[in-house]
């Protein structure tokens, strides 16, 4: 990465940098599963990730993902079935769909798209678990802070979309 | 949105040591406590045992809690065990929400201080979902007696014989022309000896 | 396993697969698909007489292709439900080819066989003219036969004619089988009369195809023809050189003895009145016979002749000199050819060949072209004809202008005269073989049966024409001259159409189109290098010599020899597998065989699922290191269970490939399992079940046994005991993993790594057992994705949880059993099977189920019934009902992506909305750790 000259690239990637907050979606019947079966083997999983629980990849918005670059996350995570393996037949095939898309409007609203990775962790692939954790944690940790989230913290804040407590309040539109 | 107050029951699991070896337990119980809504929050050496069990239903009576949060291991393995506690204690079991910290946590990082910080981040992630649970019913359906066994070698055999005993109608689905699988390729069959058919 | 099959409360489907799983515990919908026995199974005594005739041997998958069994077959010997089942692969490229559905494979498989009478009767069932299209058939089969991928198709043809002629030859002795030709059909002999007259007009092979179905179901039928001989365009259209008389005569006959009334020297000119005079259908048959002329000058001068006329002269034994004479045949197709061919015959006059097409685009057949050459006609390829030059009153010529012909275009020829060409071939007799067209002018002056002049007469999708009653068939129909064999199919085709029409909802059904096989050319490999087709060339037919072919009409192709008829059919790759030659439906006395079975989908409902799959032997063909497929006598366990048995293939005896019994053998243990090339696991039985193998080795073949093992997991009760037997017994155990199986001075060397002290580390044996490993069966991805299961690293079936629900699944009311979830051995796979029937019951009895109240849910006043929802659902669980969408709750499965996808946040997903992972992410990521923390 850096050479001796490249004094302003400094210590990016460095050990003591920053350590980068991972908000992982995890899909209930697969890569949940395989998760545990990471814990059970006793393998190590960076402690940058925060997994939520969710009954299928499929679930997961593009507005969640959204919502939590905006919450402070540094990268997300969704991790399904594999393809073929869904156990709602064809949920992750949507998802899958869905993630160029975001990618771009990552983007377009200036976050790097590496920021978000889909993959497919079956119930058995505790070691591919530990294995996509580590290099997604590395990866985001050569990419630095999300520098997103201040300014949308502001923005939210000055057009009062938040309360207190830090829950967003949804504007929803009527029929 | 929540007519009632909200009054949350946090509980931190040691698992005997396979947590607390590498979670602080008792730092994250004093940080629990901190959190809006939480009533109370404890640590205890195990929490699935009936004396753990019965902590929280004790709790729910004595405090007039109204929504539980147990710190321990997998959802998938206990999550069951905990709504079924809450609802002996006469509340919803759906006001339950569990926090993985050892599969997730305990067991896949070595340092305490991660460890503890994330354990203490996933209490609090369930502390303010349980805050927006509803009550739930479960779903009563009628259960179809009949059973499919798939494959008609000696596992689905016995299987097929040990239902239609049992009453049951058994469809056997065998993909060959006739059923035996592997076995009734066998001559003598281990440790017996004896004929395989 | 008996009991199973007589169990009031087990509905056993064998011979079937699952193949669509929905719904949820308590309330599965199960789809299976039940594969066709072509045996009806509640019927079938299980008494092998179909077997017994059966001409197709295939190798014996359940004896580990040591042995060999029929098409059809019974899958062992205490089968449950002991019925057989024929092994059909699917419908053979050749019949498929066939117009007339002539099923060549089948016949073939009985030439195989020698049994010529029976292959007639095959061939007949089909087609009642065998002698005729064994001679001068277009021979789409052949065209279709799969061998032509690989070297040249089987001469289908001249297996034909060598049966048709051996049949003609023994036609006194010929088994009185007639029935048999009429298994499997709808015909019968002097069938109850239905009381309806069918008049046909053209005893061709359209016309008499007819009549022999039409009668043979009942009506009564009668033949006219204008003709004094009855065959149509196969007797007066096909020189007597290749066609004999006497063979189209007798297959005439025969039809004509099915009770068919015959009027010949008999125009038919009066259609209505056929119906008014009693015929409730009339079918027109009269074929193309209208011989095709240019109108150019001279044309109709009397020494222009027409192709048919002259064929039917020689046909009706007219005997013409045309000695000294200069013939030239206008004209390029195969009638061209046989009438070129016919003239030489005549005196030996100079017959020339010209033609519109080039030599290569001339449409006659081209070793026919090939043939004509030889015998001596001249050909005058690509020239239109521009007048029949006339001297003295007699023809002198036909002027020619050669042309550049790019074929037919709407009809008429697309090409360019080239300028200066302009000649005349000498000539005193000019021959039109143009090409020829049906003759109209029979037909009612009134027009009531249309016509698509000059094409053919118009019929419906029924064949019939615009009277009502008359149907029309053959060249007549289509216009000009197909084969002989499109006739045949038509005919059959017309028969089955009229009588739907005489017999309403009663009448013949079209026949059911059946998959075609299709064979790789590595299929076609493997199946000529497990012996089940030869890897001769093709026999061609062979002529008699051109010096005998002079001045006289025998027949010029020969016969195959009955040598040459074997060495041919033994070509043939048996591309269905089962040849359909009905053999097993004559046989069957009691009508269990259908051979037009279909595949059933049968739609269950259940409450419970209990996966019982099992497992497949490693393949150790993959691991050449252990000698397999590479050596002889390496076999596989299972390969040693089959020769043991005494029900299997060498009735209980071990031997070596040499036939003698072995003296010393070794059995390898891990074969495929704990390894890192092959699978990682260990297969858990391989243990036990070569202690088993070395001690029936010790008793029961008397060789001294030698055991390889890296390590011996006796885990079980009573399995040290086992241990210390067979050791006791006297085999000797060697530690160590295998490298490598060689052949050395005559024997198997067996070397390995790391054997202990003082101990050998490799062995000299007659014969090696490989105890290999069990793995997940082939298709397990296939049927994991089909019940929703996920599996493990290894890649059998995972349970939910390995110490809590180990015969559970991840969804509810789905159970594991045996080695489908890993291996185990039969003492395990009772246990679990009782395990996962105690957890089924303990659901079932319950009565009624609990299900998660996580459910898709609608909050209507922000649906605008967009209907995204709608198609994200994987279930179809969403309605839009008037103008918003509603759930169906027992089609939900809870999966949320219709939440996802739903632009106005109307639709949520009860105990995962949007609010409530919000919330659980605003408290994941409130802390953070600065890295001075970290200890």
């Amino acid at each position: 990465m850096s050479d001796s000259h490249g004094d302003d690239v400094g210590n990016v990637g460095g050990l003591n940098s920053f350590e980068p907050k991972i908000l992982g979606f995890l899909c209930s019947w697969c890569s949940y599963t395989g998760a545990d079966l990471a814990g059970t083997n006793r393998l190590k999983v960076p402690s940058n990730l925060r997994a939520i629980r969710v009954p299928c990849s499929g679930r997961v918005a593009p507005e969640l993902i959204m919502r939590a670059f905006d919450q402070g996350a540094d990268g997300v995570l969704v991790l399904g079935c594999h393809l073929g393996e869904c156990h709602y037949d064809n949920g992750n095939h949507r998802t899958a769909k869905r993630m160029p898309v975001l990618h771009s409007l990552l983007s377009f609203v200036g976050l790097e798209p590496e920021r978000l990775r889909l993959d497919w962790v079956s119930a058995s692939e505790g070691e591919r678990f530990s294995k996509i954790v580590e290099e997604f944690a590395e990866s985001i940790r050569l990419l630095g802070p999300c520098q997103w989230r201040p300014k949308a913290l502001q923005w939210e804040a000055e057009n009062r979309l938040i309360n207190q407590k830090g829950e967003m309040s949804m504007p929803q539109v009527g029929r | 949105m929540n007519l009632t107050k909200v009054r949350t029951g946090v509980y931190i699991c040691h698992c005997g040591t396979n947590i607390a070896a590498t979670v602080d337990v008792k730092a994250v119980a004093e940080f629990a406590q901190s959190l809006d809504g939480v009533v109370l929050a404890r640590d205890y050496s195990y929490m699935c045992s009936d004396p753990g069990q019965d902590l929280i239903k004790d709790d729910i009576q004595e405090h007039g809690l109204n929504r539980i949060v147990v710190a321990s291991c997998s959802p998938l393995m206990h999550e069951i065990t905990f709504r079924r506690a809450c609802e002996e204690a006469g509340l919803n079991p759906f006001y339950f929400q569990m926090a993985n910290i050892r599969e997730h946590c305990s067991w896949v990082i070595d340092d305490m201080v991660l460890a503890t910080a994330k354990a203490k981040s996933l209490v609090e992630a369930a502390v303010r979902r349980v805050y927006h649970h509803q009550p739930l019913d479960m779903r009563e359906v009628e259960m179809n007696p009949s059973v499919l066994v798939v494959g008609a070698g000696i596992t689905g055999i016995e299987a097929a014989l040990r239902l239609a005993d049992a009453n049951k109608k058994v469809h056997l689905v065998e993909r060959e022309p006739s059923i035996g699988g592997h076995m009734a390729q066998l001559y003598k069959t281990f440790p017996t000896l004896d004929c395989a058919a | 396993m008996a009991s199973v099959g007589r169990h009031p409360n087990i509905n056993l489907m064998a011979y079937s697969e699952v193949e669509h799983i929905s719904g949820y515990i308590g309330n599965f919908d199960v789809r299976v698909h039940r594969k066709p026995r072509y045996i009806d199974a509640s019927v079938c005594t299980g008494c092998s007489k179909c077997t017994e005739v059966c001409p197709v041997d295939t190798l014996n998958p359940f004896d580990m292709n040591l042995g060999t069994r029929k098409a059809v077959y019974r899958h062992s010997a205490q089968a449950v439900p002991g019925s057989y089942t024929i092994e059909k692969l699917g419908v053979a490229p050749c019949r498929n080819a066939c117009p007339t559905d002539q099923r060549a494979q089948g016949y073939i498989a009985l030439v195989r066989e020698k049994r010529y009478a029976d292959a007639y009767w095959a061939i007949r069932r089909e087609h009642p003219f065998p002698s005729v299209c064994g001679r001068v058939c277009n021979h789409q089969c052949e065209d279709a036969c799969s061998r032509g991928k690989y070297d040249e198709p089987v001469n289908i043809m001249g297996i034909k004619r060598f049966v048709s002629d051996w049949a003609f030859a023994n036609r006194d002795e010929l088994p009185e089988m007639r029935d048999k030709s009429l298994v499997g059909t709808p015909f019968v002999h002097e069938p109850v009369s239905t009381g309806k007259k069918v008049a046909i007009i053209g005893a061709g092979p359209a016309g008499l195809t007819a009549a022999l179905d039409l009668v043979r179901l009942g009506h009564s039928v009668k033949v006219y023809d204008s003709s004094p001989i009855a065959g149509g365009m196969m007797r007066v259209g096909i020189p007597p050189h290749r066609m004999p008389d006497e063979l189209l005569d007798w297959e005439i006959e025969q039809i004509l003895n099915e009770g068919i009334e015959l009027q010949l020297n008999t125009r038919i000119d009066d259609i209505p009145g056929l119906l008014e005079s009693g015929y409730d259908g009339v079918l027109v048959a009269t074929g193309a016979h209208r011989v095709k002329k240019l109108a150019i000058r001279n044309s109709n001068h009397p020494q222009n002749w027409l192709s048919l006329d002259l064929l039917k002269r020689i046909a009706l034994g007219e005997e013409i000199d045309l000695s000294g004479k200069k013939v030239v045949v206008l004209g390029g197709g195969n009638v061209a050819l046989d009438v070129a061919r016919t003239a030489i015959r005549l005196g030996q006059p100079e017959v020339s060949i010209a033609c519109l097409e080039s030599r290569g685009e001339m449409p006659g057949f081209d070793w026919e072209i090939g043939v004509a050459e030889e015998e001596g006609i001249r050909l005058f390829p690509g020239r239109t004809f521009k007048e029949i030059v006339v001297e003295n009153e007699h023809v002198v010529g036909v002027r020619c202008v050669e042309v550049e012909f790019r074929g037919f275009k709407g009809g008429q020829p697309d090409m360019d005269e080239i300028p200066g060409s302009d000649h005349v071939l000498p000539a005193d007799l000019v021959i039109w073989a143009i090409g020829q067209g049906p003759d109209f002018s029979f037909l009612p002056p009134d027009g009531s049966v249309h016509i698509r002049y000059p094409i053919g007469v118009v019929t419906d999708d029924e064949m019939m024409t615009s009277l009502p009653g008359v149907f029309c068939a053959g060249d007549v129909r289509r216009g000009m001259t197909f084969f002989v064999v499109d006739a045949i199919g038509e005919g059959h085709h017309v028969a089955r159409c009229i009588d739907r029409y005489l017999r309403g909802e009663n009448g013949l059904k079209e026949p059911y189109q059946q998959d075609v096989v299709e064979l790789s050319v590595e299929d076609i490999e493997t199946r000529i290098t497990d012996g089940r087709a030869s890897n001769q060339p093709r026999v061609p037919i062979s002529c008699i010599p051109l010096e005998e072919r002079l001045n006289n009409f025998r027949e010029v192709d020969l016969t195959l020899t009955e040598e040459q008829a074997l060495t041919e059919a033994e070509r043939c790759l048996g591309c269905g597998l089962c040849s359909e030659c009905l053999e097993c439906v004559a046989a069957c006395e009691i009508g269990a065989i259908h051979h037009d079975m279909q595949d059933e989908l049968v739609d269950l409902k259940v409450g419970a699922i209990i996966l019982a799959t099992g497992f497949q032997d490693f393949d150790p063909s993959v691991a050449p290191e252990f000698g397999y497929g590479r050596l002889n006598n390496v076999i596989t366990a299972m390969e040693f269970e089959r020769m043991i048995n005494p029900s299997g293939p060498t009735g209980g005896e071990v031997l070596l490939k040499n036939g003698k019994p072995p003296k010393s053998v070794a059995i390898l243990q891990c074969i495929g399992s704990r390894s890192e090339q092959y699978n990682s696991h260990c297969s858990r039985v391989c243990c036990m079940y070569s202690l088993k193998i070395a001690q029936l080795v010790h008793d029961y073949v008397n060789a001294e046994v030698h055991e390889i093992y890296r390590d011996m997991r006796t885990v079980s009760g009573g399995y040290e005991a086992f241990f210390n037997r067979t050791k006791q017994a006297g085999v000797n155990f060697y530690h160590g993993q295998v490298t490598e199986v060689e052949k050395k001075n005559g024997r198997l060397v067996v070397s390995w790594d790391e054997s202990y002290y003082n101990e050998p580390d490799h062995v000299a044996v007659d014969m090696v057992i490989l105890a290999t490993g069990f793995e997940p069966r082939d298709d397990v991805g296939q049927v994991a994705s089909t019940f929703s299961v996920s599996r493990s690293p290894n890649g059998f079936f995972l349970e939910r949880h390995p110490k809590l629900a180990p015969v559970e699944t991840a969804t509810d009311g789905i159970y594991l059993a045996g080695a489908c979830q890993s291996p185990m051995d039969i003492p395990d796979c009772v246990a679990q099977a009782g395990g996962a029937v105690a957890v089924a019951l303990s659901m079932i009895d319950q009565g009624t189920i609990a299900l998660e109240p996580s459910i898709a849910a609608v909050e209507t006043l922000y649906c605008a019934g967009c209907g995204q929802c709608v198609a994200a659902c994987p279930y179809l669980a969403i309605e839009i009902t008037d103008g918003v969408a509603v759930v169906n709750e027992y089609s939900c499965k809870g999966c949320g992506t219709c939440a996802a996808v739903c632009p106005n946040k109307a639709m949520k997903l009860i105990h995962y909305s949007d609010q409530q992972i919000v919330a659980e992410m605003i408290g994941a990521l409130n802390l953070s750790v600065t890295p001075e923390e970290v200890t």
